[in-house]
């Protein structure tokens, strides 16, 4: 039996193997990059769906279009004009989560030997969706106003085989940064100048804790440049999988031929659901009541990131999201410190699997969104001794 | 400027076609057009009544699993479900030959990636099901046909193809195979012909893609064990789906394949959508666990049943002379041959001026064969409408008969 070349570079997700380390109650875990159950609109999905069952069985129960359910769609894209995209439904396609936005986008675009540009480090899902299609990865390195611009563009220059560049630009898995306007601005110049087409994710955009939200790149973009991919998983659930990609109408149809025979359609229960939720209820409010419980989570961890942590580790500050990002010495490895945190019964994400290249050792991901409030401090601060512990040891 | 986008999309999209039957059924959503074009399941068959009672337990009592990522592998009560299921289908799985997709296709999706590289060869049917070739051709496949005959794909043929490829030292990547009431065909593999190709497949050591979503909707004749269940050297992966014995719009199937090669498409899956929704996991689980799955299983064998004898009597009563058509034990669909000279592309404008449509059967062959045939679907189209549509298909196909003696 000979599988195909690309099953070489596909392994199993750390993450989620890690998951079976974790269930045990006694751990406190910081590792899952799940949202919080307890804010999922468990009552109103209860009865929306008992209405759409009710009074519209027979479409909810049946195949679709590919392309997705048209309210939704069209709600979708009055939600991408207000926030400054020339958007119809006509630009949108429901996927399976953002996930299948990854996947289809490699699909659609990388050919073996290909480059994609990425952030390093970078969302560890979207590396194994473009490593199914074997392209070369770039990673270019990021400060706190996003990824380098002269990098970039020494990148661009000198080389012919890039095919697209992977960014997530709002609270970004692993790192929780968020990229300045300016270098948004930047990344679109310099998208146009070497006419390449920009994968923007999402899935986090929406979860921001300061007063005002930062444009997305495909508010920006005027050259149909930017392929936006969203997702309802972390502003509503993901038990839903949906999501969807907004695109110019000539690169959509491409996308619907390939859903076509990836999964023919997303669910059209889980459409409906979503659709009558935007009809009846005051998503924006919601979100309000997300962000304000993760923020407060962020707050808390923070404070004890700096009442405990040794000063030798660096972490991110994020304004949004789920994560924060943890720099250890650099003869430390975040898998060895690992085994040492599962002695004390807490757990992080090592952040080796966030590089394509797994190179980059003496880091970790820190998820707040789904840690229990009360026991984040005592968490960190177990950690901590763990920290200082493995410092000495190899210092 | 606008970006250009034409040149850079990867060589697998450049070669993809836009599928025949989408472009077909946009012609045939006239409300006056009654269709046998769709493969759609009659609303009639979706459990309403059960799934609003599973629904609201489920939200009951334990939304935040049900609205919450799942393992990649399946939710645990839905694979419980369907060990059961599978076993007692006489499938002898545990949880590590089993993994839950979205739906059939995904499955399909999810074989060609962990299978197909750029120019990999695969055996399918003559005629085949169209979204398995869309699939295999989306992972630049190379098709092989192999035709049907009575009995199921011809097992001397798929010799002889494999023979030839052997003496080029090439070995197809898998054996595609619709074996239970095909789509399209409504055929059924015969107990003999499976055991056949498993030893051929054994004998040149190629794997066999069995997919099965027709299966449980058996209406008359006697059962035929799955090939999957008559492999012991872990050859066969087997593709079933809840489309047809439940309802489509939840996207839920699943995978039988070995260990290794299970193991394979979970990480595949890992990457393509991380998981199936669990809300559709845990209401299916839960459905089934009540035993609703099954008694649903026997009222829509009762109706498609009905609707299949009557589809072939008015086959009987209106179609000319020059028509035959397969009787299936089965499923959703038959296919009618007309006399090997004409084209049902042809015909097909003629019937949508008489208001009726289905899909030529060009369509299911990779290689543009198959011209003088059309597939009918029987489950969608009410009592009445089977009646008044194989009026006006007869009709039209009498018209089209006509005007080519006189040319
Ligand atoms: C950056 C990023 N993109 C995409 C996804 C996938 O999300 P979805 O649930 O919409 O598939 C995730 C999920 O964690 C993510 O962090
Ligand atoms: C032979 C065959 N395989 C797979 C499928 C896909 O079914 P689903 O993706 O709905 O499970 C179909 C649907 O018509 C089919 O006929």
């Amino acid at each position: 039996m000979k599988f195909a070349s690309r099953v070489k570079e596909l392994k199993p997700s750390d993450i989620q193997e890690m998951f079976k380390v974790i269930a045990k109650p006694e751990v406190i875990s910081f590792a899952s990059g799940v949202p919080d159950p307890d804010l999922f609109p468990v009552k109103e999905i209860d009865e929306i769906t008992s209405k759409i069952i009710r009074q519209n069985g027979d479409m909810a129960l049946q195949y679709n279009t590919t392309e997705g359910y048209v309210p939704l769609r069209k709600k979708i894209a009055l939600r991408m004009k207000q926030n400054g995209v020339e958007s119809s439904s006509e630009n949108i396609i429901i996927t399976s989560g953002a996930q299948q936005g990854l996947e289809l986008s490699a699909k659609l675009f990388l050919n073996k030997g290909d480059a994609v540009i990425c952030e390093s480090p970078t969302y560890s899902g979207a590396i194994n969706a473009f490593k199914s299609y074997s392209p070369e990865f770039i990673q270019i390195t990021t400060d706190k106003n996003g990824m380098k611009m002269d990098e970039l563009k020494k990148v661009l220059e000198t080389r012919n085989n890039i095919k697209m560049i992977y960014v997530i630009t709002d609270f970004q898995n692993p790192t929780g940064k968020s990229w300045s306007v300016e270098r948004r601005k930047e990344l679109i110049e310099l998208s146009k100048s070497y006419d390449i087409p920009i994968i923007e994710d999402s899935a986090y955009e929406e979860i921001y804790f300061t007063d005002n939200k930062k444009p997305t790149l495909k508010s920006l973009d005027t050259g149909g440049r930017v392929i936006y991919l969203g997702s309802f998983s972390k502003t509503f659930c993901p038990g839903l999988r949906m999501g969807w990609i907004e695109v110019k109408k000539s690169i959509l149809k491409n996308y619907i031929t390939l859903k076509q025979s990836s999964d023919m359609h997303t669910n059209i229960l889980a459409q409906m659901q979503i659709d009558k939720y935007l009809e009846l209820y005051d998503f924006d409010a919601h979100i309000d009541n997300i962000i304000s419980s993760y923020k407060n989570k962020r707050d808390k961890m923070i404070n004890a990131i700096k009442k405990y942590f040794p000063s030798s580790c660096s972490h991110t500050y994020p304004e949004g999201g789920m994560f924060i990002w943890v720099v250890m010495p650099d003869k430390l490895d975040g898998r060895k410190v690992l085994d040492e945190a599962l002695k004390e019964n807490v757990a992080f994400i090592p952040g080796e699997s966030f590089y394509p290249d797994r190179e980059t050792k003496n880091t970790f991901r820190l998820n707040f969104s789904n840690a229990e409030e009360s026991k984040i401090e005592k968490g960190i601060e177990k950690l901590a001794v763990v920290l200082k512990r493995v410092i000495d040891n190899v210092y | 400027m606008d970006i250009n986008l034409n040149e850079r999309y990867s060589h697998r999209v450049q070669g993809m076609k836009k599928s025949v039957i989408r472009e077909l059924l946009k012609l045939t959503a006239k409300p006056e057009i009654i269709s046998f074009a769709g493969g759609l399941p009659s609303p009639k068959s979706f459990p309403v009544d059960e799934l609003k009672i599973v629904i609201d337990e489920v939200m009951e009592n334990e939304p935040e699993v049900a609205l919450q990522y799942s393992a990649t592998e399946g939710d645990q009560v839905l694979v419980e479900q369907l060990i059961k299921y599978g076993n007692k289908a006489g499938n002898d799985i545990t949880e590590e030959n089993l993994l839950v997709t979205t739906s059939s296709q995904q499955g399909l999706d999810l074989v060609s990636k962990v299978f197909i590289d750029p120019g990999a060869k695969v055996i399918v049917e003559l005629p085949s099901y169209v979204g398995g070739l869309g699939a295999f051709n989306s992972y630049q496949a190379d098709m092989i046909g192999v035709p049907q005959d009575a009995d199921g794909m011809s097992a001397e043929i798929l010799r002889e193809k494999l023979e030839e490829l052997d003496k080029h030292g090439e070995k197809p990547k898998f054996i595609y195979i619709v074996p239970d009431f095909q789509n399209p065909a409504g055929m059924t593999m015969t107990e003999e012909r499976r055991e056949e190709i498993l030893e051929i497949a054994y004998e040149y050591k190629v794997l066999i893609v069995e997919d099965s979503p027709y299966r449980e909707l058996r209406f008359e004749g006697e059962d035929v064990p799955t090939i999957y269940s008559m492999d012991d050297k872990g050859y066969v992966i087997l593709l079933g789906t809840f489309s047809k014995i439940f309802a489509p719009g939840f996207r839920i199937g699943w995978i039988y394949a070995n260990p290794e090669i299970r193991n394979k498409l979970v990480v595949a899956k890992q990457s393509t959508d991380l998981c199936s929704p669990a809300f559709s996991q845990r209401i299916i689980g839960r459905f089934m666990e009540k035993g609703y799955l099954e008694k649903n299983i026997e009222k829509i064998i009762e109706m498609y049943g009905k609707k299949k004898d009557l589809i072939i009597k008015y086959f009987n009563k209106y179609m000319p002379q020059e028509a035959s058509w397969t009787e299936p034990e089965g499923g959703l669909f038959l296919l009618v041959s007309i006399p090997e000279h004409l084209d049902t592309s042809e015909l097909f404008e003629i019937a949508i001026e008489n208001n009726v449509a289905f899909v030529i059967g060009e369509a299911f062959h990779h290689d543009g064969s198959g011209k003088h045939t059309m597939r009918i679907n029987f489950s969608y189209a009410t009592e009445e409408q089977l009646h008044k549509g194989i009026k006006r298909l007869g009709k039209s196909l009498k018209e089209f008969i006509q005007a080519n003696k006189k040319e």
